[in-house]
């Protein structure tokens, strides 16, 4: 049976991975000198008060080759094959790590997958793989399924400031949107991988009211899930203005983990979904 | 040409077709204080004498670069010299004016009656055309007026001088006729501007015909020339103060002789009907009080002169009317992305920066009468890398250059006719470089129409607008271009505006100060307006504006 191998930029909800049986490796948040393994010794609220109260600005870290390799034997050594979806190779090694492990453990015959894109974008990949995997399906017949889904993703994100972004080196196209003499909450997307300005409003209503518009513009809408980084009752207040727009779907608001907090700063929230086929 | 016994008169060339066009630009340049004193919006800007000047010197110029003698030749120059040089809406008319003009005459070595009259007819058909929405009693009536005139003089076998005399009469009752047709410039009591200076050129060139003076009655062609010859001795710290008067009976001398006994560097030009007034003193207001029943004051400007000598002092150079020319920017976005770039026109400095820093790839500044013309729209247009562009006028009387600059633009232009700056800025917030140039056009006149506008100024005569009495110098509101706030404290017709702004909603109210007000005074209406709304977002932006001490957007 194909077992599911992901990293921690996914924000999957813990209790999500363990029923899945979804491996989740982790990524490494630095602060100064002190590093913290993203879901072992550091979660959304110890990084959120840490990057309250801590100097120095942190930085995130890819998995060392060597976590993949452990975690491909391990799933190995219970007879199983791996499908591992990765964070965007455009924003983090992590992808290069976790090849690189598949080609020093052949014996896990790993298939490795770009999945482009970030957080619950990315949850919802490792989901489907997941259930695919339990249904019997192959690695090829996953990755086809994957591959397909990759295009219907779509990611809209309202950061309280740009500066994180700047700061860790991954602001993209979005870098047009520095220096405005205006106050201006900027709304970005993820395209081919990269950071990318969408839209340019006024006020903070006025974004949570474009990421409805845009939402809608995406219907019919098959998953979609509210992220948020330390602002748990504005994305109570997106999800509730998202319902009425994307029908019968659950809406749940997810924490964002530390690794993506850390690139795009507290106080951002935004929304994640996969398109309905047409 | 001698008025006398009949005589054949000396054939119209292009050597005489470009001595009347000379005698036309210094007769309308003379006037174009006069023409700016009749605009019906009681407004600092958009000066339509100024404009329709400046056009006529750029046709001018260009025009005396032709080696030709044709007469087809030296029109078509001068049209294509006013198509440049074309400054507000009113130049825009005037270089169609001419285009049509032009086309009549090309391929004619001289002008003859016959020709004449169709060029006055092809002038008028071809302006026209030009305007959306033709409005009667403007300068396209007083025109159409005119080529019935010229036509039918030529009809009764008039020669030239004949029919400019015909011209000449039917053109200054139509101006006269113009309050009649239109109830704002009776409410206003002035005639139409554009088509008083349509009569200023004809004027000019019949007084050319006739060998007539054309320097006599000129005023100072623009006040910063004044100033400037009173700024190397300004060692009293008074008030510069100088205003129009139109009247009757007025008599020069005597106004002279007792501004003279009230101020100091006097200087007192008239005319019939009209005595322009400038005068140096401590007590401005002794000098309003003399001249107010004489007749009725216009363009009332008094300045500290501390303030004049530290401003010239730092703009050591340049004409009043000098506009900077377009500042090729390299654009804010990478510039390998996007295909579609923007210009974008800005009355202040601050307002420049501002609409650089959200992505306009080139900002052109309006200059004092913030009307950039054709030519330096096109030339912004070229500095930018891209294959397509946006053009914002950010000003109605803007919107018309914009337009023929994209008509004769090398790369793909939309105009979003954006009549505000908050209506610019809310556009250029929708502007996606990646989007095609239709996407971009169509969102971002979205963006625009959805924005008001609130505009402070200083009312330059007493006017009746939108049922509100006016008085000149005082403080001004407009919502949207709708007068709806008047008084003497500039704070407090400030906060009505913006209390009247609020009907329509919004969250965020933009203040953007200009170099009537400054920052201190901003921030200070910033606090008073948030302490009287408390729910509203304030933000306050250093526009750099002339005339217009605040521009307001509340979205």
């Amino acid at each position: 049976m194909i077992k599911v191998v992901t990293d921690s930029s996914v924000d999957l909800p813990p209790d999500m991975a363990r029923d899945l049986d979804v491996t989740v490796v982790p990524l490494s948040i630095h602060f100064g000198d002190r590093t913290y393994i993203d879901g072992e010794d550091i979660d959304a609220t110890t990084f959120y008060r840490l990057l309250r109260t801590e100097p120095t600005h942190p930085r995130t870290a890819q998995p060392s080759v060597g976590r993949f390799e452990e975690a491909f034997r391990r799933i190995a050594a219970g007879g199983h094959e791996i499908v591992a979806i990765t964070i965007a190779s455009s924003l983090s090694g992590t992808f290069n790590s976790a090849s690189v492990a598949a080609r020093n453990v052949p014996e896990a015959r790993v298939t490795v997958v770009d999945s482009g894109t970030a957080s619950m974008a990315i949850g919802s990949m490792v989901i489907r793989a997941a259930r695919l995997g339990r249904e019997g399906q192959s690695a090829e017949q996953i990755k086809a399924v994957l591959d397909e889904m990759r295009p219907r993703l779509n990611i809209f994100l309202l950061v309280e400031t740009l500066s994180y972004l700047q700061r860790g080196g991954r602001i993209g196209r979005a870098s047009s949107l520095v220096g405005t003499l205006l106050d201006i909450k900027p709304i970005i997307t993820l395209k081919d991988g990269v950071v990318t300005p969408l839209r340019r409003v006024r006020t903070h209503n006025k974004a949570l009211q474009e990421i409805v518009t845009l939402v809608s513009g995406d219907a019919p809408i098959e998953e979609i899930y509210v992220m948020h980084a330390d602002a748990k009752a504005e994305a109570e207040r997106l999800a509730s203005m998202l319902r009425p727009v994307v029908g019968d779907i659950p809406v749940p608001v997810h924490p964002l983990g530390p690794v993506v907090g850390v690139h795009i700063g507290p106080g951002s929230l935004g929304t994640a979904l996969l398109r309905a086929e047409r | 040409m001698p008025s006398g016994p009949a005589t054949v008169e000396p054939p119209c060339d292009g050597r005489r077709l470009l001595a009347a066009l000379a005698a036309a630009s210094t007769w309308l340049d003379g006037h174009r204080a006069a023409v700016d004193a009749l605009n019906v919006f009681p407004v600092p800007d958009g000066d339509t004498g100024t404009n329709m000047a400046m056009t006529l010197q750029g046709a001018l110029r260009e025009a005396r670069t032709s080696p030709a003698h044709e007469a087809g030749e030296i029109a078509e120059r001068a049209a294509y010299g006013a198509l440049m040089g074309a400054r507000g809406n009113s130049g825009v008319i005037l270089s169609q004016l001419l285009r049509g003009f032009a086309r009549a005459l090309h391929g004619h070595r001289r002008v003859g009656p016959a020709e004449l009259a169709g060029a006055f007819a092809l002038a008028s058909e071809t302006a026209a055309r030009a305007v959306i929405k033709p409005v009667e009693g403007t300068i396209l009536t007083v025109a159409r007026a005119a080529a019935g005139a010229a036509e039918a003089a030529a009809a009764q076998g008039r020669d030239i001088a004949g029919i400019l005399d015909a011209v000449l009469d039917e053109t200054r009752a139509a101006v006269a006729r113009t309050p009649d047709q239109l109830p704002i410039l009776k409410q206003a009591g002035v005639v139409d501007a554009g088509a008083q200076g349509y009569l200023m050129i004809v004027e000019g060139v019949v007084r050319y015909l006739k060998g007539q003076d054309l320097a006599a009655a000129s005023f100072p062609a623009s006040t910063d020339s004044l100033h400037r010859a009173q700024v190397s001795h300004a060692e009293d710290y008074g008030y510069c103060t100088e205003f129009v008067i139109v009247g009757r009976q007025l008599d020069e001398s005597a106004i002279r002789a007792d501004i003279a006994a009230l101020g100091d560097s006097t200087l007192v030009v008239g005319e019939e009907g009209i005595v322009r007034v400038h005068v140096h003193t401590d007590d401005p207001g002794r000098i309003l009080s003399y001249a107010a029943p004489l007749g009725r004051l216009h363009r009332i400007k008094i300045e500290s002169m501390q303030d004049q000598h530290d401003r010239f002092v730092a703009e050591a150079a340049g004409s009043s009317a000098a506009t900077a020319p377009a500042e090729p920017v390299a654009p804010v976005a990478p510039a390998a992305e996007g295909e579609v770039g923007v210009v974008a026109v800005a009355p202040g400095e601050g307002l420049a920066r501002v609409f650089r820093s959200l992505g306009a790839g080139a900002v052109v500044k309006g200059g004092q009468t913030m009307n950039p013309s054709t030519e330096e729209l096109l030339a912004a247009l070229d500095s930018l890398p891209q294959d397509a562009a946006v053009v914002l006028p950010n000003n109605g009387n803007v919107v018309l250059v914009a337009q023929q600059a994209r008509d004769h633009a090398a790369k793909e232009v939309a105009v979003v006719p954006s009549r505000t700056v908050p209506q610019g800025i809310a556009a250029l917030l929708a502007y996606v470089p990646t989007a095609t140039l239709e996407e971009n056009a169509a969102a971002m006149e979205e963006a625009a129409a959805a924005v008001h506008t609130g505009e402070v100024t200083v009312a330059v005569r007493d006017a009746q607008l939108d049922g509100l009495a006016v008085r000149a110098g005082e403080v001004l509101g407009l919502l949207d271009g709708r007068a709806v706030a008047s008084g003497s404290d500039r704070e407090a017709v400030t906060l009505e505006l913006i209390e009247q702004m609020r009907a329509a909603g919004g969250e965020i109210l933009t203040i953007y100060f200009g170099s009537d007000s400054g920052e201190a005074e901003a921030q200070s209406l910033a606090q008073h307006a948030g302490r009287r709304w408390p729910d509203l977002e304030l933000e306050v932006v250093d526009g750099g504006q002339p005339y217009y001490p605040y521009i307001l957007s509340l979205e």
